[in-house]
């Protein structure tokens, strides 16, 4: 199902017991959870750093990062890696869910420009929260 | 307004690179035949190129002052070219060609810098000038009077359009902004033919300054064509010329004669050009930073070949591995050799930091009329890229140190009996993970015992003087704040002492040591680590974390024992070694990580010294030595400040685990400050 030129292509995921969605053009990985190396002196929703082939990437645990409830992480967790500025940041989630195609009447911006979503995508299944992943990463 | 011609941008690094080379080249041609008795043709063939080269391609940005001066010197170069036996002053003109080569030097910093405006070279090209007229007095012929080319030939094709453009005066080599021009042209018209019609002859400059450049086109849109061309730089009038109704016959020949005539000079420049191109041709220029990327990965590929290699899942096989061992190993001699050649590919020659050393004592000769020799063993030694650029200021201060207070004037030298020449040796070489550069001069050495006399009044002597060695009396004077020279001179004495030198040769890992004899000479000894990007660290576990710290900074390691511990009524705990007390830094507090080890005397010290200030950080255990390669943190990280608050960096380690590096420094200033404030 290619997606038509005004199509917005995103991925799906669920943390704390939400629905969010990213999209997925910032996606660079999405992998399982590697041991992650605890660096100090860092705000508690800062997990660690991972070795990603040879780059050293922060990881955040999206659900402390929005203050939803704690999330057990199992081995069906993933961590999400984005590209901010070309730089690799990693986010944990419980579950990915599925990639799906929007158009874009289905995505109603958010008023606050510095909330941390950016938008609620109306889709069959629901809503989806698109996440602003450039102000997660922001101290 | 732009300093370069628009759209020429993507040119300028090239543009830099380029003429960088060529002002060292230069330099090694004047530094080589300065002290002959006359210029070799070849070498003035060569400045002559050079300064062409720089005077094309400076124009082809629009840096026409950089262009003039080039252009000046040129003209005196062809003088000599043309007419060798030209006499002239030697002094003068190298004097004059050095001032060039340096404001040109200066001026390729200038273009980089978006602060510094471009500098009016116009006195100093008047007087090249003014010299060059001295030498052409005597009696140069004057230039031929050129052949003329016909712009409007019998039997052309009359839709051809005839296009005639006029430079301004200022434009010294219309024949290259008409090159450029022809490029834009090109976009909006097809160009049949110019006249002149050979661009890259010598004479085509004289040409299109006096008659102007005439450009045969066929073009749809005549006003696209024209805009573009009264758009070029330099171009003063950019106009239609239509066919004569009637055609002069004769001009026709002299045009076929300069053809011929053209034609054997354009072979021979191509000669030369494919000469230089097949030079180069071995040689490319590549950016840093791609290099730090290929090592990068090739050091993955070998944490991933072991990780392959040595998988768990390869032991819990049944079968036979024999093949597959073989196959291992043959991969790992290859990804061994890729990883040696990747390392080497950074390395150049010293040669490169040694040879802007002539120039310094050149100019110093010149001045201080010393006459000093400097000579080079072992220049071939080869260094990582970033040694070569780290040692050029430390080498340019004790080249100078040495010519200036090493070297005795000549008349005390002769008073000593001392016949030799005064000489300043600089040599290289290799030795085991570091490259050893000496700088040795014949001069006067040091007395140690005025050394000792002068630290004392100046207060920073830290045992009675009787105590030192020679050897640590003569590394007092790398010691803050001590200058053996009362007097300050253009050269050294300004403040910017032996300290720092030694401290920035620390930075990398390097160590200076001074060696003197008195009046037999002076020897400076740099020794610096031969890859800059790995570092030495001891690594020891806190709670959860595996931290390392810098051997550079490690005084001593040690485990304590509790009735040498002393805690005072804040609850700061203070060790006592041999008479003296320092700060007991436990790493787990000071980092807020939770720990299981609580006792002192479980634990490893780690005594840490930096700028004289020690203190004792307090670690779980020990795990070991290790060569890492240190990696700035991501900025995500770097927002937190973590390097002000005591970690420089990550690496990751051949297992592909991660450690972090402290910044023992920051530590320091962290606690000293607390406790001061």
């Amino acid at each position: 199902m290619a997606g038509e030129a005004e199509n917005i292509r995103l991925l799906t995921f669920v943390t704390g017991g939400e629905k969010y969605a990213a999209d997925i053009s910032a996606i660079t990985d999405i992998i399982e959870i590697p041991p992650i190396t605890f660096v100090p002196m860092l705000p508690g929703f800062i997990e660690g750093v991972i070795n990603l082939r040879g780059k050293v990437v922060p990881v955040i645990d999206l659900a402390r990062r929005l203050n939803v409830s704690e999330e057990e992480y199992d081995r069906h967790s993933c961590i999400i890696v984005f590209s901010i500025q070309s730089t690799a940041v990693g986010f944990i989630v419980r579950r990915v869910g599925d990639v799906i195609d929007v158009i874009p009447a289905q995505i109603s911006p958010t008023p606050d420009l510095k909330s941390t979503v950016r938008a609620v995508v109306t889709t069959e299944e629901g809503y989806y929260k698109l996440i602003r992943q450039e102000e997660l990463v922001e101290a | 307004m732009a300093k370069f011609d628009e759209g020429m941008e993507s040119m300028l690094d090239t543009y830099i690179f380029e003429e960088n080379q060529l002002l060292e080249q230069l330099d090694e041609i004047l530094m080589r035949t300065e002290k002959a008795e006359s210029i070799p043709s070849d070498d003035i063939a060569e400045i002559f190129r050079i300064m062409h080269t720089i005077k094309g391609s400076s124009s082809m940005m629009g840096l026409s002052n950089m262009q003039q001066l080039a252009h000046s010197v040129e003209d005196l170069f062809s003088i000599l070219r043309d007419k060798p036996e030209t006499p002239y002053d030697k002094k003068t003109l190298f004097n004059l060609v050095f001032d060039a080569s340096d404001s040109l030097k200066n001026e390729v910093d200038v273009i980089q810098d978006d602060s510094a405006e471009l500098t009016d070279f116009t006195q100093q090209i008047a007087r090249i000038r003014a010299y060059a007229d001295v030498m052409k007095s005597d009696g140069a012929a004057a230039a031929k009077p050129l052949p003329k080319e016909t712009v409007f030939e019998v039997g052309e094709d009359e839709s051809l359009l005839t296009l005639h453009i006029i430079y301004d005066q200022s434009c010294l080599m219309p024949s290259v902004r008409a090159l450029v021009l022809l490029r834009s042209l090109g976009k909006v018209c097809e160009v049949t033919k110019t006249v002149p019609l050979d661009l890259d002859a010598d004479t085509a400059n004289d040409v299109i300054a006096a008659d102007g450049l005439y450009i045969k086109l066929i073009a749809d849109d005549r006003e696209a064509v024209l805009k573009t061309a009264q758009k070029a730089l330099n171009v003063a009038k950019a106009e239609w010329v239509e066919r004569p109704k009637e055609e002069v016959e004769a001009p026709k020949a002299p045009a076929a004669e300069k053809e011929t005539a053209a034609k054997p000079a354009k072979e021979k420049k191509d000669e030369g050009k494919a000469h230089t191109a097949g030079e180069k041709s071995s040689i490319i220029s590549v950016k840093l930073s791609k290099l730090d990327a290929l090592l990068d990965l090739v050091g993955e590929i070998v944490i991933t070949e072991s990780a392959v290699i040595s998988s768990p899942d390869l032991k819990a096989m049944e079968a036979s591995l024999d093949r597959f061992n073989t196959s291992a190993r043959n991969l790992k001699k290859l990804t061994d050799e890729l990883q040696d050649i990747v390392m080497s590919i950074r390395m150049v020659p010293v040669s490169t930091a040694f040879s802007k050393m002539s120039r310094v004592v050149r100019d110093m000769n010149n001045k201080l009329g010393k006459g000093v020799e400097l000579v080079f063993k072992g220049e071939e030694t080869e260094v990582d890229k970033s040694v070569v650029d780290i040692l050029g200021d430390p080498l340019m201060h004790l080249v100078r140190n040495a010519v200036d207070h090493g070297i005795e004037a000549p008349e005390v030298r002769r008073a000593k009996g001392k016949n030799e020449a005064p000489t300043v040796t600089l040599s290289a070489k290799n030795t085991s993970g570091e490259v050893v550069i000496t700088v040795e001069d014949n001069g006067a050495g040091m007395d140690h015992n005025a050394i000792l006399a002068k630290a004392e009044r100046k207060g920073i002597l830290r045992k009675p003087a009787n105590e030192y060695t020679k050897q640590e009396a003569l590394g007092l004077i790398m010691k803050a704040g001590f200058s053996t020279n009362e007097n300050v001179t253009e050269y050294s004495g300004r403040g910017v002492g032996m300290d720092v030198v030694k401290q920035n040769l620390e930075k990398v890992g390097g160590k200076l040591v001074v060696e003197s004899d008195l009046n037999i000479g002076s020897r400076f000894i740099i020794k610096i680590p031969l890859s800059l990007s790995i570092t030495d660290v001891m690594q020891v576990r806190v709670g959860r974390c595996d931290i390392s710290v810098p051997i550079a900074s490690i005084k001593k390691l040690f485990r304590l024992d509790m009735k040498n511990l002393v805690r005072d009524e804040d609850d700061n705990m203070l060790v006592v070694i041999r008479g003296k007390c320092y700060p007991v830094i436990p790493l787990s507090r000071y980092f807020s990580i939770p720990t299981q080890c609580k006792a002192f005397d479980e634990g490893i010290m780690l005594l840490c010294e930096v700028d004289h200030k020690r203190v004792c950080l307090f670690a779980d255990s020990l795990i070991g030595e290790q060569q890492i390669v240190v990696k700035p943190f991501s900025p995500l990280l770097a927002q937190y400040n973590l390097s002000e608050r005591g970690l420089s960096g990550c690496s990751i380690l051949a297992d592909g685990s991660i450690t972090l590096i402290a910044d023992v420094k920051a530590i320091i200033e962290n606690i000293f400050g607390k406790q001061g404030g």
